[in-house]
C-alpha cells in the first residue's frame, strides 16, 4: 500500500478494556481506539506509549490482532519478553494508553488469487488474523499453518484462526505435544511438496520468515513476510528499524512491516 | 497553576495540544537566525518534518533542523541501530542520508513550502565533504542557518574525529565558514575532556553559534545472548539520561564564549528547557522525545510560555543564563 493511500496516522487516547492471559506469557490486550479501528488495514501495527513507564520510554509496536469496527477495539498478542511486555500484563482495564496509528504497509495480496499459505510463528501469528478474514471475504482458499513451543501457548489462538477459518488450522508444537511435531516452516516444506499455492504469506521472527522465503522461491510462489524490528520513533524519521533490501537499507516502520520475500536481503 | 496541554477531544479521543493565548515575548535571536520561539527538533531525530507534520504545524516551531545531509548518499550502520537505556535510548544509525542532491530535490524542497526558518544540519568524512555541502546548498535562500555536525558518535571517519581536536575543529570550520554568510552553527560532542576547549576553537574559526550536545558514547549488552545490542558495539546516548551531562556543558560553554547557545539533551518539557535557557541556552532543540510524544516540539514551546506566565517573565529572553549560583 503507496504511502498516499494508506489510513490517516493519529494518536489516539486508547483505554484498556481488557488484557487476558490466553495461555503461557501469552496475552491478549483489547484497546478502545475507535479511530484506528475503523481504518487499519491487515498487517499494519500501533506504537503504543504504555502508561507507568517513564523511565523505560520507547513506545512499542504490536501488530493489530484483530479490528472490532463496530465497537472501536483493536486486539493485539503479545508474550511476555521484558519489562515492557511483563508491565503491560499487569495493567487493568481502564488504564490509557496513547496509541499511534495505525501504522505500515499492511499485506499487498495478488488480485485474483483463489489459495493462499499463511505461515505464522509465536506471537507473530498475529500480523495474518485481519489477512486471513479478507482473504475468506474475497473467497480465496486459506490454509494456516501455526507453530509455537507448547500447546498450552498456543491452542487459545489457534481456536480463534479455527472460528475464522471453518475448520482447523495446522498446528505445529516443537516439544510435540500437539499437531505436527516440529517448527512451522517444516510442515509448510511439507506441504508445499504436495500441494500448489498462489500466494504464501508468513510472519514471525527472521529465521522463521528466512526459511519460508526459501520455500516459496523454490515454489515458485509469490511470497510476503512481516519483519519485526526495535523501533525508535515509529513514524519514519529517525532510521532506527531498517533493514537492507534490494531497494536499499529501508525503514521497516513506514517502509514496511511487510515485504515482498524476494526484495529482501537475508 | 499550569495549565492542562493535552486535551482530549470527546469527538474523535484524538489527542490535540491545547494552548493558552497569553502574550509572552517568545522570540529569540540565534546570530542572526530569528527563530519565533526558542524551539527547533534536534538533527536526526526529525528528519526534514515531513513524517511529523502529519502531528505537528511545522511553522509553529521556532525552526526546523534537518538531519544531517552529506555530499554523496550514506548508508549508515547495518542493523540493530536503536536499544532502550533507562530514561533515554541509545543509536548507532550513523547519518544514513540520501546525499545533499535528493535532500534537495526532496524533503527539503518540501519543507521549503512550510513556513518555517530552516536549519540546515551538514554531516561528511572529511573537510572537503563538509565544503561540499556547504558550497551546494548556499545559494538556497530558504535555507537560514548551517549546523555543522562534527560530532556524531557513530562513523569511523569524520564527524565527531574532527570535533574531539580543537586544530581540526577550527580548521574545518574555518574552511566552511569562507563560503557562507548564512548563520553558522557547529554541534558539538560532549565526549571530551573539556568541552569548552572545542567550543572558543570553533568560535576563533568563525561560529557565530554552537549546539550542544550531541550524544555521549554508550554501550548496552544483552545478557543472555552475550552480545552487545547494537551492532556497531557502542553507539550515542539520548533522552532525559544525558540531561544532565548536557546541562552542565552549556553552562561551562556559557561561561567561556560569547556565542548565542542551543541546548540539545533530554528535553521533553518547558521546564526542562528553562532549565536549558537558565544555563546560558538561548535556544533549545527537541530529540528524542519525539519518539514518546510527537508534539513534544509543542508541548515545549507551550510549557515555556506557561512558566513565564507563572513567574512573571515578559520575555524569554530574560532567562538566558540566569542561573542564580
Amino acid at each position: 500500500m503507496t504511502e498516499e493511500k494508506r489510513p490517516k496516522l493519529v494518536n489516539e487516547v486508547a483505554l484498556l478494556v481488557d488484557n487476558r492471559n490466553v495461555g503461557g506469557s501469552w496475552h491478549v490486550a483489547t484497546l478502545h481506539a475507535p479511530r484506528i479501528a475503523r481504518t487499519c488495514l491487515p498487517g499494519q501495527f500501533v506504537h503504543l506509549r504504555i502508561p507507568g513507564m517513564t523511565e523505560h520510554m520507547l513506545r512499542r509496536p504490536f501488530t493489530i490482532f484483530d479490528a472490532d469496527t463496530t465497537r472501536g477495539d483493536i486486539d493485539f498478542l503479545y508474550g511476555i519478553q521484558g519489562f515492557g511486555t511483563d508491565h503491560l500484563s499487569k495493567l487493568e482495564p481502564g488504564a490509557a494508553f496513547e496509541c499511534e496509528g495505525p501504522t505500515g504497509n499492511g499485506w499487498s495480496v495478488p488480485e485474483d488469487i483463489k489459495s493462499a499459505l499463511l505461515v505464522g510463528d509465536g506471537t507473530g501469528t498475529a500480523a495474518l488474523y485481519l489477512l486471513a478474514k479478507q482473504l475468506i471475504k474475497n473467497d480465496v482458499k486459506v490454509h494456516l499453518v501455526m507453530g509455537g513451543r507448547t500447546k498450552h501457548t498456543i491452542m487459545d489462538t489457534a481456536r480463534k484462526f479455527d472460528d475464522l477459518l471453518d475448520g482447523p488450522v495446522d498446528v505445529c508444537t516443537t516439544n510435540g505435544t500437539f499437531g505436527f511435531s516440529g517448527d512451522c516452516t517444516e510442515r509448510a516444506g511439507d506441504l508445499l511438496k504436495d500441494h500448489s499455492f498462489d500466494y504464501i504469506a508468513c510472519s514471525g521472527p527472521r529465521a522463521i520468515t528466512s526459511k519460508v522465503a526459501d520455500l516459496a522461491k523454490q515454489a515458485n510462489t509469490p511470497c510476503q513476510v512481516w519483519l519485526g524490528s526495535h523501533m525508535g520513533c515509529g513514524v519514519g524519521a529517525c532510521l532506527g528499524c531498517v533493514t537492507d533490501t534490494t531497494r536499499g537499507r529501508v525503514r521497516v516502520c513506514v517502509d514496511g512491516p511487510i515485504f515482498d520475500a524476494e526484495e529482501v536481503i537475508w | 497553576m499550569v495549565q492542562t496541554k493535552n486535551q482530549v477531544n470527546q469527538d474523535t479521543q484524538t489527542i490535540e495540544p491545547q494552548y493558552s493565548s497569553t502574550q509572552v515575548q517568545m522570540a529569540v535571536d540565534v546570530a542572526g537566525l530569528h527563530m519565533k520561539n526558542p524551539v527547533t527538533d534536534a538533527a536526526g531525530t526529525f528528519a526534514a518534518g515531513r513524517e511529523y507534520s502529519q502531528f505537528v504545524s511545522l511553522e509553529k516551531l521556532g525552526a526546523v533542523t534537518t538531519k544531517s545531509v552529506a555530499s554523496e548518499p550514506w548508508e549508515g550502520n547495518v542493523p540493530p541501530r536503536i536499544a532502550e537505556i533507562d530514561s533515554g535510548c541509545i543509536n548507532c544509525i550513523g547519518v544514513q542520508n540520501p546525499g545533499m542532491k535528493a535532500l534537495r530535490a526532496g524533503d527539503l524542497a518540501w519543507l521549503e513550502t512550510q513556513n518555517v526558518p530552516i536549519i540546515l544540519s551538514v554531516a561528511g568524512h572529511s573537510v572537503d565533504e563538509y565544503k561540499g555541502v556547504v558550497e551546494y546548498m548556499n545559494d538556497d535562500d530558504k535555507i537560514n542557518a548551517f549546523e555543522i555536525n562534527i560530532s556524531c558518535p557513530n562513523i569511523s571517519t569524520g564527524g565527531m574525529s574532527l570535533g574531539t581536536d580543537p586544530n581540526e575543529a577550527g580548521k574545518c570550520i574555518r574552511a566552511v565558514r569562507d563560503l557562507t554568510n548564512k548563520t553558522l552553527i557547529v554541534k558539538l560532542t560532549p565526549n571530551v575532556t573539556d568541552i569548552t576547549v572545542i567550543a572558543k576553537a570553533c568560535v576563533d574559526a568563525g561560529a557565530d553559534a554552537l549546539s550542544l550536545i550531541n550524544s555521549p558514547k554508550g554501550m548496552v549488552i544483552d545478557a543472555y545472548t552475550r552480545k552487545p545490542k547494537l551492532s556497531r558495539v557502542e553507539g550515542g546516548m539520548s533522552g532525559p539520561a544525558v540531561k544532565p551531562i548536557a546541562l552542565r556543558d552549556v553552562w561551562e560553554t556559557h561561561k567561556a564564549v560569547d556565542v548565542p547557545l542551543i541546548g540539545i539533551g533530554g528535553i521533553r518539557s518547558g521546564i526542562d528547557a528553562v532549565e536549558f535557557m537558565l544555563a546560558g541556552a538561548t535556544a533549545v532543540a527537541v530529540g528524542s522525545a519525539n519518539f514518546v510524544n510527537p508534539h513534544a516540539t509543542l508541548d515545549v514551546i507551550e510549557g515555556i510560555k506557561q512558566y513565564c506566565i507563572d513567574q512573571g517573565v515578559s520575555d524569554v529572553n530574560d532567562l538566558i543564563g540566569g542561573l542564580i549560583c
